[in-house]
């Protein structure tokens, strides 16, 4: 499979691909460099930023303490014990991953107004952000050998000492890599704290820039900000290489063992419903609670016509489907290269795409707008900028989903479809297609419905008149018109959770697709 | 008689690294060949340029007299009519059994179902498995049916790389009987690649023995058994029995006694290769057998391997012995040994006198 060289035609797709994601980067790098070193330091060595670092890091430290202990807890109850109603708990489980995080935040805000401070952050953040470490924690005590904990048992060790010693240790890389994803997110995400009027490194960027200040300080905060997400990524490729490492077994292996809950039960249930109540009863409560209420319950600019959100759900679909197209036809080439060639080019080009997977929204949008303010004049604000953006942040999530369809496709087959009288486009068309379609329609869905929830390239990119559903909550909601916001976050939310549902039903296994959300970028 | 494949002074390197160096062989027409090796030693390597999913860097392939590959040039894949059976079958997953079996034949024949049940029938499959999906069948089933798949459009060679090694022992006698006597209904040309000594030296009318990218020895099973090109080779076969011993006018004199030579033409000093079900044991001397003591006894069930003491010139020496498990010597007993048929003997290269005394 190594024996062959990539085409030239392959390797020029995939370097475009490559310089796409790197150009946004690319802009940041040069025009922080712009500053000069002592406008830099002027503008960086200021009780600001240690504020925004102070604010940012407490609430990831937070965030993954309060994530890593609920998405621990709700794998164990779900996976290893006596539970009632498992499977529809473990769905309700992984719910809240299909509802947007900013979402989420309209609903909070809309309930209480005292919910704008760092308690309100770290709720919003621990209730849209603990399936993250839910799921592969689940996966994890799945797949444990019971063998194990048998062996410890029979060596003279309690179930707390257990759990303690042979459990927790053997969780420790889903676990790790499940907070460094919370922490990747945290640090990216801009829309959610926006609405709770809490202040991050994104929500300052996109406030300098909106101040007008020169790209300079934009651009220096947001290095820092790339710092800190590059390091995250890092930690959490480290991390998920080794937990491959850790899965690898041979053989048909018992189910893992359940522990009875006894006088835990009812808790134990009744926490699950608490924990159900707040991420999944909250927003889509509240949303369902705003419709009802008539257009100027909360000071409402314009109330929402059905005119309104048909015309900004139609946006949101043409962007969409255009986004997904661009994604797509850039994931392809990479993903080919990836499956089917290897060597330091591929690893390299391969690396590059998933490095787009730390660079947040804002400062892809920044540095595209600052690029084409300056010198290409003619993209600003048109819709193959926002497409392209698009692009950028979510190839990671593309290439997670083409890279699994083309394994689908195993070399293996398709040289027995050659030494059976196939050409190599025949083998395309009769083996390789046939077996990766369903894959790849389910990445092609999976990116179609990440751009018709994303806000902050949307909101500085979208050409003038063009309102998606996503930036009408946003705006709505700017201005405390929690009601005139409703349609279109009640648009959002059942088009993104019936993508999910339909998506975890035609592919069986719920996880896998599941899975593929966990490379989502915010 | 028929052409079947040739092959001269083939040569293929990844990088750096040689894995084939000049290896040439012919399989007449209608046979099958094995070809055995350690893994490593560039079997997979050797069915894939004959396949043609690799191009060779020096040497040619001739198939039933037309050139499939010179050097770099080559013809690709679809055209070469060679059949391939994956180790795991590469059943394709998206399609049934009939679908599979059908797959390099024309659109009218694929809707036809053409030779469906000829094939399923020649592999002994019921007729009931064409509508089942590939996942829905046993390992051994599944390597059946790769093989109607590819005996399907009836090609002018066979290749089978390792196809019954993911296979548990009893699966794999029963699909290596099945695929064998398909295989000779069909009168197909065969090449086996297969790590498993047992199922080169049953299967192959010739086999070949590849080392480290070279094609060590190719002769019919039986030869390859008992006169292997060098000791190295003889043990790879099998277990062998080897002593000094000094050799003359077609015998050589060794611990077992004085043994017929196979090759009449060794002389001097050489190391004797005797394969352990060729010693024979008696409780009183006879004709031409050394006594011997008996160290320890492995029981296998239908037979035994003994370790016996031979003293020779004042020195115990090691020698083994299969025998069949009914009557078996008692450890610390005397016998008798005796040495059936011929032996091979090595002339140490330019050895130094180790194996002398």
């Amino acid at each position: 499979m190594a024996a062959r060289r990539p085409s030239a035609g392959l390797l020029a797709a995939c370097c475009a691909a490559s310089a796409l994601v790197l150009l946004p980067l690319g802009v940041t790098v040069w025009n922080a460099a712009d500053a000069g070193g002592e406008v830099a330091a002027a503008l960086l060595w200021r009780p600001l930023t240690g504020f925004l670092l102070l604010n940012t890091l407490r609430l990831i430290g937070c965030a993954v303490i309060s994530t890593g202990l609920i998405g621990t807890a709700l794998a164990w109850l779900v996976e290893r014990t006596d539970l009632r109603a498992r499977r529809v708990w473990s769905i309700l489980a992984v719910v809240p991953l299909a509802i947007p995080p900013f979402i989420t935040s309209y609903a909070w805000v809309s309930l209480s107004p005292g919910l704008e401070n760092f308690g309100g952050a770290l709720l919003v953040v621990t209730v849209a952000y603990y399936p993250l470490v839910y799921l592969p924690v689940a996966a994890a005590l799945r797949e444990m050998d019971p063998a194990l904990e048998e062996t410890a048992r029979a060596l003279g060790l309690g179930r707390a000492a257990m759990f303690g010693r042979i459990i927790l240790p053997q969780l420790r890389p889903a676990l790790l890599g499940g907070v460094l994803l919370v922490a990747l997110d945290v640090l990216v995400e801009f829309g959610a704290f926006a609405l709770l009027r809490f202040r991050t490194f994104t929500t300052a960027i996109y406030g300098a820039y909106r101040a007008g200040f020169s790209g300079a300080e934009p651009a220096l905060l947001a290095m820092v900000l790339l710092v800190l997400c590059i390091a995250c990524l890092t930690a959490e490729f480290f991390v998920r290489g080794r937990a491959r490492y850790g899965r690898l077994g041979r053989g048909a292996r018992r189910r893992a063992a359940i522990y009875p809950l006894g006088r835990w039960h009812g808790p134990a249930q009744a926490g699950f419903a608490v924990w159900a109540a707040l991420t999944i009863g909250v927003p889509l409560g509240m949303i369902i609670y705003w419709l009802a209420q008539p257009g100027d319950a909360a000071t409402a600019p314009v109330a929402a016509s059905f005119g309104a959100v048909a015309r900004a759900a139609w946006s949101s679909i043409y962007l969409g489907a255009a986004g997904a197209a661009l994604t797509m036809a850039l994931a392809l080439p990479l993903g080919v290269l990836a499956t089917r060639y290897d060597g330091w080019l591929v690893t390299a080009l391969e690396r590059s795409a998933y490095l787009a997977q730390s660079i947040p929204g804002i400062v892809v949008a920044l540095a595209l707008v600052s690029l084409t303010v300056h010198t290409l004049r003619p993209l600003y604000e048109s819709t193959p900028l926002l497409v392209a953006a698009y692009a950028v942040l979510f190839l990671p999530l593309a290439l997670v989903g083409v890279r699994a369809a083309l394994t689908q496709a195993q070399p293996a087959l398709e040289e027995a479809g050659r030494s059976l009288g196939l050409g190599r486009t025949a083998v395309l068309l009769r083996v390789s297609l046939p077996l990766a379609a369903p894959g790849l329609g389910a990445a092609a869905a999976l990116v179609f419905i990440a751009v018709t929830t994303e806000l902050t390239a949307t909101l500085l990119l979208a050409p003038i008149g063009t309102q998606t559903l996503a930036t009408q909550v946003w705006a709505d909601t700017s201005t405390l018109a929690f009601a005139a916001a409703a349609p279109y976050a009640a648009v959002m939310a059942v088009m993104s959770m019936g993508a999910a549902w339909l998506l975890a039903g035609r592919f069986g296994t719920a996880d896998r697709v599941k899975g593929q959300a966990l490379a989502r970028p915010a | 008689m028929m052409q079947g494949l040739e092959i001269s002074s083939l040569a293929k390197s990844f990088g750096a690294t040689p894995v084939l160096r000049d290896v040439s062989f012919s399989v007449p027409a209608g046979s099958l060949t094995a070809i055995l090796g350690a893994s490593g030693s560039g079997k997979t390597t050797l069915l894939r340029l004959i396949a043609g999913f690799e191009a060779p860097d020096a040497g040619e392939i001739k198939l039933a007299g037309a050139l499939l590959a010179s050097g770099a040039k080559m013809q690709p894949p679809e055209r070469r009519a060679i059949g391939y059976v994956a180790q795991e079958g590469a059943l394709f997953p998206h399609l049934n059994v009939a679908d599979n079996i059908t797959f390099g034949l024309s659109r009218a024949a694929r809707r036809g179902r053409h030779r469906v049940a000829e094939l399923l029938h020649l592999l002994d499959l019921p007729d009931c498995y064409a509508d089942r999906a590939p996942q829905a069948l046993s390992g051994g089933q599944q390597q059946r049916v790769a093989l109607a798949r590819a005996l399907a459009p009836n090609p002018k060679l066979v290749l089978l790389d390792e196809p019954f090694s993911a296979l548990d022992a009893g699966l794999r006698a029963e699909t290596r009987q099945a695929v064998a006597a398909a295989l000779r209904a069909a009168g197909a040309t065969a090449i086996l690649v297969t790590h498993d000594q047992e199922e080169a030296l049953s299967m192959g009318a010739q086999v070949g023995v590849l080392q480290a990218g070279s094609l060590a020895q190719l002769s019919a099973p039986e030869r390859l058994y008992r006169q292997p090109a060098s000791a190295d080779l003889a043990n790879f076969l099998g277990e062998a029995v080897f002593l000094p011993g000094l050799a003359a006018a077609g015998r050589v004199d060794c611990a077992l006694g004085a043994l017929t030579l196979a090759d009449r033409t060794i002389q001097g000093a050489v190391q004797v290769m005797v394969r352990p079900e060729q010693i024979r044991v008696f409780a009183q001397a006879r004709d031409a057998s050394v006594a011997a003591r008996v160290r320890d006894v492995t029981f296998f069930g239908h037979d035994a391997l003994v370790r016996f003491a031979v003293r020779e010139a004042g020195q115990d020496r090691d020698v083994t012995a299969r025998l069949f498990s009914h009557s078996l010597p008692r450890p610390e007993a005397d016998v008798w040994l005796q040495v059936e048929g011929d032996v091979a003997a090595f002339v140490p290269s330019a050895a130094p006198a180790l194996q002398g005394g």
